[in-house]
């Protein structure tokens, strides 16, 4: 908010120094603050106007429409059109295994707390739990898409706790659940029924699955299922938290999701997706 | 993977037919079949989701078979394999995956 209304008085004014005297100059300037407010509007409304219609406005190239940190995800999420969606280096790794790291981690390799003996997760969640910043919850690197991994905290070999309390844990076919996760952060077009796709990527599905998860421990917009030790949750987080992809979805043009489905054993996630 | 039908429990797992392979390749396997859906996890020990059903451990899990590890010790059953089990007719070819998933 700040900073998009201080930055076109600070251009409005240094324009206003160029244009030192002469009526000209003066409609100029007048003519330039017009066109400021008019900019600082846009940046203003063109968020709001993106989620509230699902419309895809550009923001503005100079920082005046920033995103504020923390504020991640359905909007951004919801503006984009599945296919186009991605800019979530996790998401557009369809074939990342364990082994692959997305691109741009070296430096955060090297702060790794290596006198940690927990491994890495698989899907290169790396031990961050050194990370002296980590106050629960206040999630504070959740703005960088890349960090995903900061996301959850190291407590023990190959387990992640989440903010919230959900542990990921090995297991599944792949290996571990983040792994299983992983395949819900892209299409799978060719799989029979429906495939639910988180928007986001990595980092975008551990926070949807967290508000999910604190929604269903209220009660709140929460159908609950339990059988042989299994809960089942299925919440409506009232916006957009992905996409309802493979072939069912392909037939239905991909409707957006708004519900999250978790199905966990205690706190550890079995598997989570958008429905 | 050859699948019987979506997952009545979680709604967006196929219940594939898995076979059990045993853990030592010099022993003939047990070749024991069931289904698993791979979404939740679920098992079923005939080709019938509306039968009784059970969940493996989920760090742990074994084969309901063998009793060794869940993915070790069993596979998705090819055609064949799905044949010698007697299972071919509860396949449901629309459930198919193409290419990927074994
Ligand atoms: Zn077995
Ligand atoms: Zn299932």
């Amino acid at each position: 908010m700040n900073s998009a209304s201080e930055s076109p008085g600070n251009q409005s004014r240094r324009s206003g120094v160029r244009g030192s005297g002469g009526g000209r100059h003066r409609g100029k300037s007048l003519a330039s603050l017009v066109l400021v407010c008019l900019l600082a509007a846009y940046a203003l409304l063109q968020p709001e106007l993106n989620s509230r219609f699902g419309w895809n406005l550009p923001g503005l190239p100079d920082g005046t429409s920033q995103v504020e940190p923390g504020s991640r995800s359905p909007d951004n999420g919801g503006v984009l059109a599945p296919r186009a969606r991605n800019n979530q280096p996790a998401a557009n790794q369809p074939t990342a295994k364990a082994t692959v790291r997305p691109d741009g981690h070296d430096a955060d390799a090297v702060e790794a707390d290596s006198g940690n003996s927990a491994k890495n997760p698989p899907g290169d969640v790396r031990n961050q739990r050194n990370n002296p910043r980590s106050d629960p919850g206040s999630g504070p690197t959740t703005s960088d898409p890349d960090r995903w991994q900061d996301y959850l905290k190291s407590i023990g070999a190959d387990r992640y706790r989440s903010p919230e309390g959900l542990l990921y844990t090995p297991g599944s076919a792949e290996g571990h659940r983040l792994e299983h996760l992983r395949r819900h952060t892209i299409d799978q077009p060719e799989r029979p029924g429906p495939h639910g796709v988180f928007d986001g990527g990595m980092l975008g599905a551990l926070q949807t699955i967290d508000s999910a998860y604190a929604k269903s421990k209220r009660g709140i917009q929460t159908t609950k299922r339990t059988d042989q030790g299994r809960t089942i949750y299925t919440v409506d987080l009232g916006h957009r938290v992905g996409f309802v992809g493979g072939r069912e979805g392909q037939r239905r043009r991909h409707p957006m999701a708004r519900r999250v489905r978790l199905v966990l054993e205690d706190a550890r996630v079995i598997t989570a997706y958008p429905l | 993977m050859h699948s019987v039908a979506m997952c009545p429990i979680c709604q967006a797992g196929l219940c594939g037919i898995r076979i059990c392979t045993g853990d030592d390749p010099l022993v003939p396997a047990p070749r024991g079949g069931f289904l698993l859906c791979d979404e939740c996890e679920a098992i079923w020990m005939s080709p019938d989701v509306t039968t009784a059903h059970h969940y493996p451990s989920s760090e742990s899990p074994e084969c309901p078979i063998c009793h060794g590890d869940l993915w070790g010790n069993s596979v998705w059953a090819d055609n064949q394999q799905i044949q010698s089990l007697g299972w071919s007719q509860a396949v449901n070819p629309d459930l198919d995956q193409t290419a990927t998933g074994s």
